[in-house]
């Protein structure tokens, strides 16, 4: 009898709620999302396209549309600006921009670990961190400088720091001794000009205390708080993405090398394949596929500490205005 | 597996086989130097076309890197003069063909004082020259590789070649000089900046599809990054590298003939090309100004196209050669083996007992004809044996047929009647003579010499066969003749007597031994001579057994001594005398053991109440028999065996 009573409660329940869902479905339907990524298309942010072209985020009731970074596009311009609702940024730069005062928030950190490595030629004599001493050391620009920095400093190197713009070929001629690069990215492309492995020194910035994740999506608090069933939907669409990517990596290859050459960008299959597999090594670094977009604060901490010790910034913003756990990939 | 072949098919097997394995190493062998001479020869022209394309292309860069190379010697001689700088570029730009563009970039205010940048750039838009800068902050050129390699080598260098998005998408490489303050005196020999002229790469290409490598040979080029600038497939030019190629289809060698390249090694290799996987060989050379690397690629396949076809042809021809030779091989062993054929019918006629087969007719004088007169010569000597052989076997069984007369002779002369003297109850005798051969040597006999006398001897002639058998005749008709005619006789007298005529005239140096007695049937008296013969046992009639071991001489016919004297014993009626030869005491059994006396003696003790001399003889040849078994008989076997009853014996 009591059952009876219960389930005709339940039923008017269930109705409301899916009016209430489907409303919020199609208000987000009708809006197309905007996500910008920090580069090029490339494997790197294999799991955005593939949840587009597999309409994984049209599952989930989104309409997404991925806009492709590059040299000329500024992520943090186009999520303040309004024309993107959500970015992809590195963790320090992000870090740097909120303690700068940009309402920002991180919605999932995907990345698990640091890709950043230096590599030196074993032929230069360099085999372990002080042997850097009175060397030429290329790092990037912005983003990636942090790191390599403290790492020298850390390290009480006397270097002489050559500004890199862009490549590997200064480090290949030989005009840099030691260069900082992407181990999913400029470390392969040396490999294949032709250096092998055990030809080459690696310092992995993960291995020296340094060992802060890069790639997340963040999005500004205000579309977090107004939207924020959206933004669960979006982070777990785009972990569906992943997941897909990772299990079906040709079909994902496919996807982002013709994304590559709609923009007219050299598409490199060798290349591509292993930016994927690293990627997954930094997405899934204790391997199956047990996702977690979860930050904590010991690692933003730790961050917040390079910049602090560079003075990148003057003061670290509170771990809760910087990270909102969303969605179910975000439990501890 | 050959074994049960006939001749042609093995004569034919072996030939083809031996031919075959012949022409299999001449082909092997020639194919194998034909190769060799064909891949050397490749290798020399695909060298050749290699050093000529490397040769004619460094040029091109080569002269053209002259050109900013001159520049900055007259910048650093002294051109401080902005208008003097922009015509000086502008002529370079027109005046060079294969020069696209050109700039100077100068470091921080070295050109102008606290300007920190500054980089004129003149370029070819269609038959105009138009003059840029690159100094947007943006761009910032100092941290471009065209700027900062040189700059940190010190160095000119070749630029990786690049699409040149703003000069119609064409594949560009630039070439960087550095330039340095030479006069100012602060700053001399400092870096003040870099020259650099760009040239198009288009023309790579069209100097790689002007090769003429066989049908499907192609040439490539790779940058210094093993990047493929020229290439077949349009997918890898600019976009992917050896290395990746190598990397896709895990392919070590591939990736090892890359490093090879871009360290600027020159060789020749044997690959499988990873894409297409067909086998080629690769020659490959370095361009040392730009460190870019050509190879040309030979599909194996065309460069031995004549070779396969060729051995092609050769193969058919070794094949309708072999069939023509299996048909002539054929054809003359049948020829060969024809005769063997024949004779081999003719010889199993032969062995079947025609020996009057007809041999095939052969008039060479080969082994074949060689074989076949020695098996004519085998066929009638066959035949003459076979005759002789029938009249061997005939004469034998003629002598067989006489010496079994001489035998029935040889027993005629001995007494075989028993008994012999029925009429008579003071004595009684048996004996029997069974001769090992047909004839033997051996011999008893025994007569009345008077009413009251018996003469009894034994004997064993040396030797056996003819000759003893009639040794032993004479041995008998002497003691006959000599015991009839002799006065006042004794044993040892007709023995003495025997001996003499048996050595007369006995150039066989035959023998015999031989016992001798005359009994008195009257009185029992014994007398006796032993020559050389086994001692003769006398079981008396109480059973008791005693021998008459006196020898009183060598056998008969040895030679003429002493006179043979003359023993004598008395025996009672009841007493049985057995004389024997040594074919009783030394019959062997198969154990190769001798009867021996003890045996006889055993055997005679049983006969302890025995009278009937046959039954003795019987008993002891019974037991002679039961010890030898199946053995062969080695001896003659003789035995007498005399029963004296005596007169007073039968009358009591």
């Amino acid at each position: 009898m009591s059952l009876k009573t219960k389930q005709n409660l339940f039923i008017p329940i269930v109705w409301v709620c899916s009016c209430i869902l489907l409303t919020i479905k199609s208000v987000a339907a009708d809006k197309p999302l905007t996500l910008v990524l920090h580069w090029v298309p490339q494997a790197q942010f294999a799991g955005y396209y593939v949840a587009l072209e597999k309409e994984i985020y049209l599952k989930y009731g989104l309409d997404i549309k991925i806009k492709a970074g590059g040299p000329n596009v500024s992520v943090n311009d186009c999520v303040t600006s309004g024309s993107a609702e959500f970015g992809t940024y590195f963790l320090l730069n992000a870090t740097k921009l909120v303690a700068q005062g940009v309402p920002l928030v991180n919605i999932a950190q995907l990345s698990r670990r640091s890709a950043l490595i230096l590599v030196a030629k074993k032929s230069s004599g360099i085999f372990k961190p002080e042997d850097m001493n009175g060397r030429k050391i290329g790092i990037y620009q912005e983003e990636f400088s942090d790191i390599p920095l403290a790492f020298i400093k850390n390290n009480n190197l006397n270097v002489n720091i050559i500004p890199i713009a862009t490549g590997i070929h200064i480090f290949l001629h030989g005009g840099t001794d030691v260069t900082n690069v992407m181990w999913y990215n400029e470390y392969h492309t040396i490999l294949n000009c032709g250096y092998n492995a055990d030809e080459l020194s690696t310092f992995y910035m993960s291995d020296y205390g340094f060992n802060v994740p890069e790639d997340g999506i963040y999005c500004l608090r205000s579309t977090y708080d107004a939207y924020p069933e959206v933004c669960e939907r979006f982070v777990e669409a785009t972990m569906e993405g992943w997941l897909y990517a990772f299990q079906h990596s040709s079909e994902a290859l496919d996807i982002v090398i013709k994304e590559m050459k709609a923009v007219h960008i050299p598409a490199n299959l060798a290349h591509q394949q292993w930016m994927l597999a690293r990627m997954q090594d930094i997405i899934l670094p204790d391997g199956g596929y047990e996702f977690s977009t979860f930050l904590s604060e010991e690692t933003y901490e730790m961050t917040g500490r390079i910049l602090l010790k560079n003075a990148s910034i003057g003061k670290l913003p509170a771990y809760d205005q910087f990270y909102i756990p969303v969605g179910k990939y975000a439990e501890k | 597996m050959l074994k049960n072949r006939s001749l042609r098919f093995k004569l034919s097997a072996f030939i083809l086989t031996g031919t075959i394995l012949v022409a299999a190493v001449l082909v092997s062998y020639y194919y194998s130097v034909s190769r060799r001479l064909i891949l050397e020869s490749a290798r020399k022209n695909a060298r050749h076309l290699t050093m000529e394309t490397v040769n004619s292309i460094e040029n091109v860069f080569r002269s053209a890197a002259k050109i900013p190379e001159n520049l900055a010697y007259v910048l650093e001689t002294g051109m401080s003069d902005e208008k003097g700088l922009y015509r000086l570029m502008e002529t370079v730009v027109k005046n060079n063909s294969e020069v696209f563009g050109s700039s100077i970039a100068f470091e921080p205010g070295a050109f102008f004082p606290g300007q920190d940048r500054f980089s004129p750039y003149f370029f070819k838009d269609g038959d105009r020259i138009v003059q840029s800068n690159l100094d947007d902050p943006g761009y910032n050129y100092h941290l471009q590789d065209w700027y900062q390699i040189p700059k940190e080598l010190n160095l000119p260098v070749w630029s990786e070649p690049y699409f040149d998005e703003g000069g119609g998408n064409i594949i560009m490489a630039t070439y960087s000089v550095p330039f340095r303050w030479l006069n100012d005196g602060m700053n001399k020999n400092k870096f003040r900046g870099i020259l650099t002229i760009d040239i198009s790469l288009v023309w790579l290409k069209q100097v790689f599809e002007g090769l003429s490598i066989y049908d499907n040979g192609y040439g490539f080029l790779l940058s210094q990054s093993g990047k493929y600038l020229v290439h077949p497939d349009p997918d890898n030019i600019m976009n992917a590298s050896i290395f990746d190629i190598a990397e896709l289809h895990q392919d070590e060698k591939i990736r090892e003939l890359g490093r090879k390249m871009v360290r600027g090694q020159t060789g020749f290799v044997n690959i499988i090309e990873p894409v297409t996987g067909r086998e080629v060989y690769l020659c490959f050379a370095p361009f040392p100004s730009s460190g870019y690397s050509m190879g040309i690629v030979i599909p194996a396949k065309e460069l031995f196209a004549d070779l396969s076809h060729l051995n092609r042809s050769v193969a058919m021809i070794g094949v309708l050669g072999l069939l023509a030779l299996f048909g002539v091989i054929s054809l003359i062993s049948g020829r060969i083996t024809k005769p063997i054929r024949r004779l081999s019918e003719a010889t199993s006629q032969i062995g079947q007992g025609d020996f009057n087969a007809v041999l095939p007719v052969i008039d060479s004088h080969d082994e074949i004809g060689q074989l076949m007169r020695s098996f004519q010569k085998m066929q009638t000597a066959l035949a003459e044996y076979i005759e002789n052989l029938k009249v061997a076997t005939a004469a034998k069984e003629k002598i067989e047929g006489e010496l079994r007369i001489a035998h029935d002779i040889q027993m005629g002369i001995i007494p075989k009647t028993f008994p012999p003297f029925p009429d008579r109850n003071d004595v009684d005798i048996y004996g029997i003579l069974e001769s090992a051969k047909a004839v033997g040597g051996d011999l008893y006999d025994f007569f009345l010499l008077d009413e009251d006398h018996l003469g009894a001897a034994i004997g064993d002639v040396s030797g056996k066969g003819i000759p003893a058998s009639l040794f032993m005749a004479v041995t008998r008709t002497l003691l006959r003749a000599k015991s009839m005619n002799m006065k006042d006789i004794s044993p040892g007298k007709i023995v003495t007597s025997m001996d003499t005529d048996l050595c007369t005239e006995n150039d066989a140096g035959m023998f015999v031994t031989f016992f001798f007695i005359i009994l008195n049937l009257k009185t029992g008296e014994l007398e006796y001579c032993n020559a050389g013969h086994n001692p003769p046992f006398i079981l008396d009639e109480t059973g008791e057994i005693t021998a008459l071991d006196t020898v009183h001489g060598f056998p008969l016919g040895v030679m003429e001594a002493e006179p043979y004297q003359t023993g004598k014993v008395k025996i009672r009626p009841g007493a049985r005398i057995v004389l024997y030869t040594d074919g009783v005491t030394e019959a062997e059994n198969e154990a190769r053991e001798l009867f021996e006396e003890e045996r006889l003696l055993v055997t005679l003790k049983k006969m302890k109440d025995i009278k009937d001399p046959k039954e003795i003889t019987l008993s002891i040849k019974s037991a002679v028999k039961g010890f030898t078994l199946e053995a062969e008989q080695s001896d003659d076997l003789t035995m007498l065996v005399i029963t004296y009853l005596g007169r007073n014996f039968n009358q009591e």
